[in-house]
Parts: structure tokens; sequence; C-alpha cells
């Protein structure tokens, strides 16, 4: 067999492995570092329960920040289809805690940009199945975890941990996250409500490895509930092209697509 | 006929267990029969306009929606906001519930000063008397508010809940209540209605009719057989009957899965009516015959004279009472067909039993008494009145048929008058508790009953927004519209608040573009679907929705004549939109009652007639048999016109059940008085033999009809109701018409098949 050799030392692995506890391994997963520059073209595939769909394409920049008053910044543009091409969506997130973001939007055939109601971070992004909260990190402190044990998922060794909420006012009570030991990043996320029932499945799969950064390039979410599901598809990516500071304002929301 | 009997007198216990075991297997599943309250189940489930329905609820999502009716003197004071925002949580939180829309979490768009919108109406609960003014103020201009969630005057406010499927409405209904109650009070008036709640009260109250109808009719059928027997035996054996057949006809709907409608939950009290003929008539002439035999006789004799004595009138009797039932198979709606194939059933079931159990079980019973008879002292003071009937029409055979014929015709004059009606909401009287909340919804939340235009097309062009707008525009211009709701509501809100509130942008955009991106701008900002309900997920269907604001089905039939004609007229569009959805769907019930009726009608008197025909080989006798049930027939119709009775689910069977129960009393009477012509009686002995024995006979059978069918007096459904009083009244004319319109017309015509053999 190809690992006899290294089967002395499998126990030993994995006893240590067992003595991290789900907080820190949770932890570790948090102090992944985050690509400080991205600009992504996105596809989005909105399904719903009769299994029509609604694709878009956008182009999004994303620039994190890491001091000063602004936690990250983002940009995005409509690509496809035509006639929404160039709606575009700037977004400023505040560092400071409690702060609302400040959003704009931008219609092209109305020729204004209007600025917007912050959204709340359970509202989901954009009509899609993520809501904001689940695009962005999440606040591990909201959270107690336990690791359940190792599972095998899409043939990667995981660990299987269960997060419960603290505060019983959080839409995901509890979350089952399978993370990937090698790479240190989900590759799935069961939620569940209030009643522990099951709402959502959160699938990340197609990482790969850019400048450093593991990126899943397809993200799946299925709302079970509503019986209605995302897809987003990762078709460029550059996380090494330095963002201009410039480019996150209004002015360059109304310039439109590049 | 004879070996059967004789079979029967040898094997007595062999013949109840057997029975018993029959009737053990056919209700064996009876716990499983269900109740199916939904107004719907009464049509062909694959009725085309249904089918549509249906196609539409899945593309714009269902609307099934229960309401929850706030009134109070301000519905923005904080005390009813707190109320409202609390019933609005705690129903969200509940299992079925979709989601819920209220005055608390309904989102509006605002615009103003280069800031827009889609959030909360409601941000905080007013503290003062300003805030509590603004808000009702705010609320007034408000389209996708006013009327919709809160009355012109403000008093009222309404919690929608829009339920997914699977839910129980029993379940929701003892949930919502739990939580109403708790704020109810003197001056909250709080209240539940929209289609989950009344099919709630409909599936209770038919549930009610069969718990209670059923005791009750025995009861009253037990002391009624009591008093004229004077005897356990002939009151339980008859019941005992009876009571086998409904088990075994309610078993026969849980085998087939045949849930028990607002109209089949009819069948058992029919059977209790008239089920109960055979074995009073077979114990009857038991009786009869142990006197004249003797209680020394053999028990084979006794029972087999009884069995070949009865079995030609009342033979005939029955097949003709199961031939009228099964006319009920030529009537449009399933339900009604069910009606006609499970009475049926439930009567020849009673019928065999009357002429196999019955015997067998008095086989084994000791001989009565020759004192113990069915003749007393009240049937010596009946024949009396009826001999005096009988001289009255001898001595009076043309006034008779005057009178007989004036009366008919005078009825007849009312048959135009008949409204035909087919909504659930009229089931119930003018302030119950479901006409009440309906009441209550038409004049304050746009109406409780709904239709839908669904426009395909490219929904974002401008060009195909203008004409749902001019689809609405002109049902605004047509009474009893309570509101109308589509997408343009949603797309002229987005443009004036993306042009900062100025009413002169609450229109169209002129470019495709623009309103592609405001739809794409509102998926982003509405947390609910709340757009799913007027514009499918390809932007290719759009709904308009329409509530209505009326009960009356006449005027759903103009609104749709209407709209279908402007929309044939006016709108270009890929397919021809038409008005559809629930008010279309209950208007068509209306020509299916109506021909439901007409054509059983006819199918039951020809069946009738057919075998009465058959059985005295003469045309004439046919034609003789169906006039007293004419006149019958046209007394309900008349009355249903004069007394405003509507024409609905539950009447629309009368007539054929009118006919195959009023036949039994022609066919006794000509049956008896052709016997006493043939054995030489003068037309006035053969009349007065002929009332004081059969007509004794008759007059009882049709009391213990009307007496079966009087528990129906008690139901809440107005359609059981007047089918109760109406069944009272026609069995009642048909008897007298059996007594003496027959035998007048019969000695003014003198008809070969009764005095045939005299000329």
């Amino acid at each position: 067999m190809r690992h006899s050799r290294y089967w002395i030392l499998f126990p030993l692995v994995t006893s240590i492995v067992l003595a991290e506890t789900g907080l820190e391994i949770m932890e570790k997963l948090d102090a992944q570092p985050a690509p400080e520059n991205m600009n992504a073209v996105v596809t989005m595939t909105l399904e719903n329960k009769r299994g029509q769909q609604r694709i878009r394409t956008i182009q999004r920049y994303q620039k994190e920040y890491t001091d000063g008053e602004f936690e990250n910044k983002s940009l995005i543009f409509f690509l496809e289809p035509a006639d929404e091409r160039g709606t575009g969506f700037l977004q400023w997130n505040y560092r400071e805690a409690g702060k609302d973001d400040d959003q704009w939007l931008y219609l092209p055939a109305l020729g204004r940009e209007k600025r917007i109601a912050a959204a709340e971070k359970n509202s989901e992004f954009m009509g899609t199945d993520f809501t904001y909260e689940d695009m962005g990190d999440r606040d591990i402190s909201k959270y107690t975890y336990k690791l359940l044990g190792e599972e095998t998922l899409a043939g990667e060794a995981c660990w299987k941990i269960e997060g419960q909420a603290k505060d019983k006012s959080r839409t995901y009570q509890r979350m089952l996250s399978w993370i990937s030991k090698e790479k240190i990043q989900p590759l799935r996320v069961d939620f569940f409500d209030k009643r522990d029932d099951q709402i959502k499945v959160l699938e990340m799969s197609d990482y790969e490895q850019i400048n450093g950064f593991w990126i899943a390039k397809t993200m799946h979410m299925q709302n079970l509930k509503k019986k209605h599901q995302t897809t987003l598809a990762i078709q460029e990516i550059d996380l090494k092209k330095v963002l201009n500071d410039d480019l996150f304002t209004i002015r360059m929301l109304k310039r439109g697509v590049r | 006929m004879k070996r059967l009997v004789e079979f029967i007198t040898r094997h007595p216990k062999s013949v109840i267990a057997f029975t018993l075991l029959f009737i053990g297997v056919m209700a064996a599943p009876l716990g499983r029969l269900t109740i199916d309250p939904d107004m719907l189940s009464l049509i062909d489930q694959n009725d085309p306009d249904l089918v549509r329905m249906d196609e539409i609820d899945e593309i714009f999502g269902g609307q099934d929606i229960a309401i929850i009716s706030v009134a109070a003197e301000n519905a923005f004071h904080p005390r009813i906001l707190q109320i409202v925002d609390s019933l609005t949580q705690a129903i969200e939180g509940m299992d079925y519930v979709d989601r819920v829309t209220s005055i608390t979490n309904v989102e509006i768009i605002r615009g103003a000063n280069d800031f827009m919108s889609v959030d909360p109406f409601l941000e905080v609960i007013p503290s003062s008397q300003e805030e509590q003014d603004s808000l009702g103020h705010l609320a007034a201009q408000e389209k996708l508010i006013q009327d919709i969630l809160i009355s012109d005057d403000q008093t009222h406010t309404a919690i929608l809940v829009f339920l997914s499927e699977g839910g129980y409405d029993e379940v929701l209904y003892r949930q919502f209540k739990s939580f109403t109650d708790r704020y109810q009070s003197e001056d909250v008036i709080i209240e539940l209605g929209g289609m989950p709640i009344i099919r709630y009260h409909i599936s209770a109250d038919i549930e009610h009719d069969v718990v209670t109808f059923i005791p009750l009719g025995m009861s009253l059928m037990v002391i009624l057989l009591f008093f004229s027997f004077r005897s356990w035996r002939g009151v339980l054996l008859p019941m005992g009957v009876v009571a086998m057949s409904i088990a075994a006809t309610l078993g026969l709907m849980a085998w087939l899965d045949i849930s028990l409608k607002i109209v089949t939950n009819l069948v058992p009290v029919m059977l209790i009516a008239i089920a109960n003929a055979y074995g009073i008539h077979i114990l009857a002439r038991y009786y009869e015959d142990v006197r004249e035999l003797g209680a020394g006789a053999p028990i084979h004799d006794i029972i087999y004279r009884g069995i070949k004595h009865i079995s030609t009138p009342i033979l005939l009797a029955g097949v003709t009472t199961i031939a009228g039932f099964l006319s009920l198979l030529s009537h449009v709606l399933p339900a009604s067909r069910e009606v006609g194939i499970l009475s049926a059933f439930g009567i020849a079931l009673s019928f065999i039993l009357s002429i196999t159990f019955i015997p067998a079980v008095l086989t084994l019973l000791r001989r009565p008494s020759a004192t113990e008879n069915i003749h007393n002292d009240e049937s010596r003071y009946i024949s009396r009145v009826l001999s005096h009937l009988g001289d009255a029409v001898y001595h009076h055979q043309k006034l008779t048929l005057t009178i007989f014929i004036g009366l008919t015709i005078i009825a007849a004059f009312g048959i135009p008058q008949i409204v035909v009606d087919s909504n659930p909401l009229n089931y119930y009287e003018k302030g119950s508790e479901i006409h009440r909340i309906s009441t209550v919804i038409n004049e304050n939340y746009g109406g409780s009953s709904s239709m839908s235009v669904v426009v395909e097309g490219d929904i974002r062009e401008p060009v195909v927004l203008k004409q749902i707008e001019a689809i609405q525009s002109y049902l605004d211009t047509l009474p009893d519209i309570g509101y109308t709701m589509s997408i343009v509501d949603f797309i002229k809100e987005m443009n004036a608040a993306m042009h900062n509130n100025d009413p002169r942008y609450y229109r169209i955009p002129e470019s495709r573009d623009l309103v592609a991106q405001y739809l794409l701008l509102y998926s982003f900002e509405s947390s609910e679907g709340t757009l799913d309900t007027y514009v499918d997920y390809e932007y290719y269907q759009a709904q308009v929705v329409i509530r209505i604001s009326t009960f009356d089905v006449d005027r759903m039939v103009v609104i749709e004549n209407k709209l279908n004609q402007f929309l044939d007229e006016n709108i270009r569009v890929d397919n021809q939109p038409k008005a559809e959805g629930y008010a279309v769907l209950i208007a068509h019930l209306i020509p299916m009652m109506v021909n439901g009726q007409i054509r059983s009608l006819f199918v039951s008197l020809f069946f009738v007639a057919v075998i009465v025909g058959l059985f005295f080989r003469s045309g004439m006798a046919a034609l003789f048999s169906v006039l007293p049930l004419t006149t019958g027939v046209v007394s309900v119709f008349g009355l249903m016109g004069y007394f405003d009775v509507y024409l609905n689910a539950g009447t629309s069977m009368l007539s054929s059940i009118v006919v195959g129960v009023g036949i039994d009393y022609t066919i006794h009477f000509l049956y008896r008085f052709r016997l006493e012509i043939r054995q030489g009686a003068s037309d006035l002995d053969a009349l007065h033999t002929t009332l004081k024995t059969t007509g004794q006979g008759i007059l009882f059978n049709a009391l213990a009809v009307m007496v079966g069918f009087s528990v129906n007096m008690l139901s809440n459904f107005l359609p059981i109701y007047f089918f109760g009083w109406l069944i009272l009244v026609s069995i009642l004319v048909c008897t007298i018409g059996a007594m003496t319109l027959l035998p007048g017309l019969i000695m003014q015509i003198r008809p070969k098949f009764v005095y045939g053999e005299r000329r």
C-alpha cells in the first residue's frame, strides 16, 4: 500500500488533532489571511423551485483595509444581461462597531445615483440566497464550538464542527461545518433555525490556491425553506493588482463598467 | 324466492353471522373517513378552469391567506400597533406559515433627498399624538397599504397570513385563536377570516352535522316506530338495518377514499329517512300474518307469506327510489354524483338486509302474542279522517283537480325568480361568524373573493406594462371591485421614489432598461417575495390581482363578462388574457348547478316513468305516475323562488331525490286502487279501501321520511337547512297529490290500465 509507511504516525497525528478544540480550529480558520485586493468576474445563477433561472454576471472589486476608518470597500457592476448592464453598487463598510454601512446605487437608465438604506446583516445579498453575513466574515465570538469528529467529504479529510449560537435571536441557531484539514477552509456548512430545522446548505468547491490564498471558485447556497438556490461561480479573478482608493467613489460608480 | 326464505329460516344464525361479518368488513376503515371542506372539491378535479387555477397558484404562489382583522377606535394607537406587532411575530413563528404581512412589518418604497429605500412602513411605534397622526397621514397616501392592510377610516387593520401547504386548518385556527384571545377586549375586536378559516368552520360544521344528525335522526325514528309498533323488535330491527347500511355506506366511502363534503354529509340522513321503509313493511306484514295464521304457524310460512305479499309494490318502490338517486349520476358536479351512488348503495343494501337479516332474526325470536299489533286507536281515527278525504275527493273531483292545477300554476310563477348561488360564503346566515368577518373583509380590505388576469409577454417592456395599467384602470370603473394590484403599481412607486417622490413620476417609465433596473433594485432591497405574486421568475407572465367586495355571484359574473369583453377588444399581448381565478371558478359552478338540476330531474322522471310504465304495462300509467311528482317538484322550485332560497350545491339535488322518494306513494296508491277496481269495487269503495289501508301506510311512510329529514333543519349550513325543509314540503305535496290529485284524475279520465277489464 502506498501509505503504509505513514501508518505508524497516523494515530499520533489524530490524537494531536483531536486535542484541538472546535474553537481553536475556528480561530485558525478565522486567522486565514483574506486577499487585500480582489477584482473578480462572477456569474450568479439564481434558481427558483420550478427550476427557472436568472443568470447575471457581475464585476466585483473589493479592498480590505488593515487599519483606519474602513474595514473594507466594494464596488459591483452588472455586466449581463444587457438591460441591467452598468447598474452599480458601492459599499463602504466601517470598522467602528455598530456603524451602518454606506451604500449607493447607480441606475444607468436613470442616469443618477441614489444613496440606499444600509442592509441588515441577515438580509439577502442582491436577491441571492446568501446573506451579507454569509458573504463576509462571520464573527466567531457569537457562537460556541464543539468538535464532533472527523469525516471525509469529497475525498478530503475534514473536521466536523458544531457551532451553537450564544444569542437566541440569531437567524442561524446552529451550524454544522466541515473544515478541510489540508486547506483550513470550509467545504460545507449546514444551517439550522430556532426550531432546529435545517434551512440552508452551503457548499464551497473548486478551491484554487491563488497568490497563496485558497479561493473557492464555486459557492452554492441552497435555501431549503424557500426551495431557491444560488450558485456563484468565479470566472476571472485577480488578487495581485493593487486597487486604488479612488476606485471606490461615487464618481467611479457613475462612470460605470470599463 | 321460496328457496331463499327456506335457506334463511333454516340457517338463521349463519345469515346473521354473515351479515355482521360483511358489515364489519365494510365498516372497518371508518376511522379513515376524511372531511374535505374545500368548496372546489365539489368540482371535477380535471375541470380545465380548476387545473388552470392550480397552474396560476404554482406560478405566482398560492393565495391561501388567512386574514386577522383588528378593529379599534384608531388602528395607529400605540397599544393597537403593539398588539398587531406581537401577533405578527407570534404567527411568523408558526409552522406552515410562509410569511405574514401586517402594518407593523409591511415594506414600502421611500424616496426623498436622493435617498431610496424599501423598508418597513412602521419604523418605531409612535410615542406621541403627533407621531400617531403623521403615521395615519402617511398610510392614507400609500397605495400598497390603504384599503389593503388598513380601512379607509383607519379603524380596522389586517394581518395577512400566507400559508404554505400541508398545514391543518383546525390546528392553525386554534393556534391563531390562542394568540388573538390574549388581546381580545371590549375596545379591541379581533376576528379571523379568509379561506383557511372558512374551511375550518365548514369542516367543523360537517363534523357537527354528522355527529349530531345520525343519533338525533335515529332517536326520532325510534320514537316514531315505537309509537306505531309498540314493540321493541318493531323498533330495533328496522333501525338496526338502517344503522348497518349507514355504517357500510360510510365504510364504502372510506374504502373508495371519498371524503365527506358539504353535500355528501346528507347521505346518512337520507338513509335514516328513507332506508327504514323496507324493514317497516316487512315487520308490519309479519305482525299481520302472525295474527292471521296464528302464533303457532311454522315460521317459514309466516315469513314466506310476508315476503311474497310485499315483494311487488315494495320492490317497485325500492327500485324507483334507487333509480331516482342514480339519476344524480347525470349531475355535472362530481360531489352530487357521489351522493347519488352512495345513497343508492345504502338503500339497496337496506332493502337486501330487510328481506334477509330481519327474517333471520325473526326466526330466532319467539312469536309475538296476538295482542301485539300495529292497529290502535289513533289509526282508527286516522282511517276516519282518510275516509272523509275519500268522500271529499269523490264528490268534488273537478274542484280537486282545479285547486291542484291552480296551486301548481301559482307555484310555477315563482320558478323564474330562483336565485342560483355558488359562493360558499352564502352557506352561512347573515349574523353568523363567517358572514360577519367576510363582510368586514368586503368593506375594509378589498374583498373576500378574487379574480386574476394573467398577461403574457415581455413584462419589462413599457408597452406591455401600459396594457396592464389599462386593464386596471378599466376595472376601477366597474362596481364591486375592492382594489386591483399588479407589478405596475410597484414600478410606478419605484419611479416616483427614484424621482424624490415627485407625483409626476408616478407612471410607467418609457425605457425598458429602466424598468429592468428598477426590478433588479427591488429584488435587492425587498427581503420578502412580494413581487412573486405579480410577476413570474422569467418576467414573462404578470398577474393582475383583483379583489371583489360582493358575496353575489351574479355580480361576479357581470365583472367577468365585462372584463373579458374589454380584454378582447383592447388588449394585444402574446396570449389573449381572460378573467380567471377563484371568483370565476365559483361563477362557473352556477351553470353546472342549473344544468345538473335540470338534467338529473329529467333523467329521474324518465327512468321512474319507464319503470312504472313497464310494471303496469301502460304508457298512461307512466304519465299518471309522474303527475303528482311534477306538482311536488314545481312547488319546491316555486317556493324557492318566492322565499329567496338559493339554488346551490345542496338544493340542486332536490328534484331527483323528490322524484325517487315521492314516486313510492303514487305506486302504492295505484297498485291498491287498481286491485280494488279489478276485484269489482265501485270508485267510491275502491277509494275508501285504498285510503284506509294503503293510505295509512303511505301517510306513515311519508311521516317517517319527513321526520328523518327534519334533522337537516338543525344544520348550520343554509343549503342543508333548506334542503331539509324543502324536501319536507315536497314530500307532503307528493303524498297529498297521490291521495287526491291522482284518484281525481283517474276517476275523471278512467284510463285503461286501471279500468281496462271492465270495458
